[in-house]
């Protein structure tokens, strides 16, 4: 088949194109890298959405945040939105690769790559965000898990071009935070994660999130650990059930990153810190941006 | 797992450094004094009955200590760990050319490969020196064995002891030249002339004196070519079992002492090296810009090899980690701050000189892994010591 | 099937054919004969390669050439702009930190990138700035000051001789 590439000026344009068989490239991260990994070889026919205007906004709004498909991490981490009301999102953006992968790299390509280990994952998915897909014949709506059907793969069909993720607004009292094991302070992708979305009333945790990363085939909740936080006080004994929960619903892999039962135990660590500095966060308390390393030597 | 320089010393100097804090600790003795009471100086004899000249070791030892302070009373999650190993200078022919140019500028003709440690640019100095020259008036043709003799190239961290002697046993044929033609031409005796700025002079009597361009041009062509005396490792005993294990005895060798200050996240394993203290005796040094080099990114390839840098291979012997993602080197955020002193002794070497390049990458992990031992109280068995294994070790299972 | 395009480099339009899958590196060294941009992994695990697209840095060996068109792209041939050597790389080489030299072209392009956006950045964010570069010779430490002494303005000019700012004497004996 010959190769083509042609730079879509407008979403119809773009649509067109993947009707006709192309696949969509925006910054490459994911699709031009992987195809050196030996991952998946380059797609003949490839259709470049990163001219099409209106695609990169961060709208504010009371019900929310709508994040165009090609914002950046580099726009999440300078958000100040993003930072004060969604923090664990820019906790994600701020250690994916290195700086030049921040510039270039955008939050749609990121979801819809779907690998089990990206970092925006865990908080777009505690934060309840759904990602919008258009079509030549109209637009869906579609939760994060039900987007992301297993490494790698989605239930959007090919001819189907996310355009936006809507987040909806946390309540007031609400903290949160994302947090990965990282054998390196850059350049990594995360052996283990965990996210924690949680909202306070008082001394009480009235709503709980947690997530865990790199974890199983696809991110997910892990409700036995927003149930051992619910309604509790958020003390040592809430916080280490809810991290020994996350940690019974790992299912993690021994690969050269680390062996499973390695990863089974960091699930439970990482839980622990990320629901401890989201609780601190909810609390008014303040933990710096990106989490990760500035929980380095937390016990 | 591999080094890419230093073969075998950095694995060997973990262990055996290791091994000097346990039996410290067995003791009751404070580890740095240990090495104190035990660490070589001139006359004494090593294990294959090897008698050392003056050697910085103790210097060493006492600098990177100071360097790396003491730390106070340092949070029970950080800790200071201390290694000394050492390196042998290689011995190899080599063969260069010297010649005088007519506006009394020289150049160097030389098989010697210039990597970017700047062993090759610093080669000016010694035929400045040699010849009474400014070194900026010396020019090189270098890494070419069209043109040059034989050289080893840039391995072994030999350029400046095995090509440094050559060029300088050249240079010297060129300095017997100029003499002899000033010698005449000033009418006075050899022994009582010198070469400097760039004349030859009568020493005392600077108003007797010819220009070094005004000699070469009386002579016509002025050059020189030298090799030096190969020199043999000292005599040694291999008759016992560690005499037959390679190098039975080590010619100029260099001697280092790093210090390491890490943090152990105790939970996950993970290290981070806040600092490192090098202090080297590596004889003269030439070329401090391009020695300081050498001695931080050795620190920052020893660092890797401690913590984050191994080949994981299957059961087939093929490379499971091919790739910078998972062949973990050092980003710069995660580099030490690294203190460099150099103990500067004279050697067999070149004008006291001796290697440097390959030594900085040889107690890093040693130090790193006696630092670590401190915080989690057990010694991590295998390199590198990555957080799992760090991990598993402070939970008392071995790998 | 190979696609027409213009890709503005360095200021200057340069017409091309390329091959749909061809990277943005290999299309400046191969294409237009400029290069100083390094090929080290071809995965974007190294930083070789670091180009400025519209003034951010990209990894240009994973990013398609043809995307590149409209865009400005800057290599390390044109960060000097005017001059023949830029205080950056007048810094690096009085840091005497160009050893083996193949990380010093994406250094140089991260560090333009680092101080366009921050102009005062702390060692910190120098460090995380630079970590897109791998550098197995320097171990880093004379390039952050180098990025240091530019972010101050006290870069001399060209032909200074290297300074070692805080290394110790060496200790004279014997």
């Amino acid at each position: 088949m010959t190769r083509s590439f042609v730079s879509a000026a407008t979403v119809k344009d773009a649509l067109s194109a993947l009707s006709g068989g192309a696949r969509p490239v925006a910054g490459g991260t994911d699709l031009v890298v992987g195809a050196r990994q030996g991952k998946a070889p380059l797609p003949d026919a490839i259709v470049a959405i990163d001219r099409i205007p209106g695609l990169r906004a961060i709208d504010v709004s009371d019900g929310g945040l709508r994040l165009g498909t090609l914002v950046t991490h580099g726009d999440i981490m300078a958000s100040e939105e993003i930072r004060t009301r969604y923090t664990a999102l820019a906790d994600a953006s701020a250690i994916v690769g290195s700086h030049a992968t921040r510039a270039q790299g955008t939050i749609g390509g990121n979801v819809m790559n779907a690998s089990p280990a990206m970092d925006t994952g865990g908080p777009l998915l505690c934060f309840g965000a759904t990602a919008t897909l258009r079509s030549a014949s109209g637009e869906r709506s579609v939760e994060l898990d039900e987007l992301w059907t297993g490494p790698g793969s989605t239930s959007a069909r090919s001819d189907e071009l996310l355009v936006a993720l809507d987040v909806p607004a946390p309540s007031a009292g609400t903290g949160s935070s994302y947090v990965r094991l990282e054998y390196r302070r850059q350049m990594e992708i995360a052996v283990v994660g965990a996210t924690a979305v949680v909202t306070v009333d008082g001394d009480r945790i009235v709503d709980a999130r947690v997530a865990i990363t790199a974890l199983t085939p696809t991110i997910r909740r892990v409700p036995a650990a927003e149930s051992a936080l619910a309604g509790m006080d958020g003390g040592e004994g809430a916080v280490e059930a809810a991290a020994a929960a996350a940690a019974a619903a790992s299912t993690p892999i021994s690969d050269v990153r680390g062996s499973a039962e390695y990863r089974r135990a960091m699930a439970a660590v990482m839980a622990n810190r990320a629901i401890t500095a989201a609780l601190t966060r909810a609390r008014g308390g303040s933990v710096p941006i990106p989490a990760s390393p500035a929980l380095h030597g937390a016990s | 797992m591999t080094t890419s320089s230093s073969p075998t010393a950095p694995q060997v100097c973990w262990g055996l450094e290791q091994h000097m804090d346990e039996v410290a600790a067995a003791i009751g003795m404070d580890p740095v004094d240990l090495r104190r009471r035990t660490l070589i100086e001139e006359g004494a004899e090593g294990p294959t009955r090897q008698v050392f000249e003056k050697v910085g070791v103790r210097d060493t030892l006492e600098r990177a200590v100071e360097m790396i302070g003491d730390g106070g009373e340092l949070p029970d999650d950080e800790a200071i760990g201390v290694a000394v190993g050492w390196w042998p200078c290689m011995t190899a022919p080599s063969g260069a050319y010297v010649q005088m140019n007519g506006d009394g500028s020289a150049t160097i003709v030389t098989g010697a490969q210039e990597n970017g440690s700047g062993a090759v640019m610093a080669m000016p100095v010694f035929v400045g020196q040699e010849l009474g020259i400014d070194p900026n008036d010396v020019s090189i043709l270098y890494q070419d064995t069209d043109v040059a003799p034989w050289d080893m190239g840039s391995c072994g961290s030999q350029t400046t002891f095995n090509s440094g002697r050559a060029i300088l046993a050249a240079a010297q044929e060129v300095r017997q030249q100029l003499l002899d033609a000033a010698a005449e031409q000033l009418e006075a005796d050899r022994d009582d002339l010198e070469l400097a700025d760039g004349v030859a002079r009568v020493k005392g009597s600077p108003d007797r004196s010819v220009a070094i361009a005004d000699l070469v041009g009386e002579i016509g062509t002025v050059h020189g070519k030298g090799s030096g005396e190969v020199l043999d490792a000292p005599s040694g005993d291999t008759g016992g079992c560690v005499g037959r294990l390679g190098n039975e005895t080590f010619l100029a060798p260099q001697l280092i002492t790093q210090a390491a200050h890490v943090k152990v996240d105790r939970a996950t394993g993970v290290v981070r090296v806040l600092r490192i203290a090098a202090a080297h005796d590596s004889g003269r040094i030439l070329n401090r810009a391009g020695a300081d080099g050498q001695v931080l990114g050795g620190v920052v390839m020893g660092v890797g090899l401690a913590l984050s840098e191994g080949t994981m291979l299957d059961d087939q012997g093929r490379q499971r980690n091919p790739h910078l993602l998972d062949y973990k080197l050092l980003t710069c955020s995660d580099a030490p701050e690294i203190e460099v002193a150099w103990v500067e002794y004279d050697s067999v070497g070149p004008r006291g000189t001796k290697g440097v390049g390959e030594p900085p990458q040889v107690p890093t992990a040693g130090a790193i892994a006696n630092a670590i031992s401190k915080v989690i109280g057990r010694h991590v068995p295998r390199l590198p010591m990555t957080p799992e294994r760090v991990w598993e070790a402070s939970r008392g299972i071995s790998a | 099937m190979k696609v027409a395009a213009t890709l503005h480099v360095n200021g200057t339009d340069y017409p091309v054919e390329l091959d749909p899958h061809v990277s943005l590196l290999k299309a400046v060294r191969e294409e237009l004969g400029l290069t100083g941009s390094k090929e080290g992994c071809d995965d974007s695990e190294c930083g070789a390669c670091m180009m400025l697209l519209d003034g951010e840095p990209v990894n240009a060996c994973s990013y398609l050439a043809l995307q590149a068109e409209g865009r400005e792209v800057t290599t390390v041939e044109g960060l000097a702009g005017d001059e023949e050597v830029g205080p950056l790389q007048r810094a690096f080489l009085q840091q005497a930190v160009v050893q083996c030299g193949i990380c010093t072209p994406g250094m140089l392009v991260s560090a333009t990138a680092l101080l366009r956006h921050n102009p005062a950045p702390t060692e910190e964010e120098i460090r995380i700035g630079l970590s897109g570069n791998l550098c197995r010779c320097t171990g880093y430490r004379g390039i952050v000051r180098a990025v240091r002494q530019v972010a101050s303005g006290n870069v001399p000019p060209l032909g200074s001789a290297p300074v070692h700012p805080d290394t110790t004497p060496p200790h004279h004996a014997g």
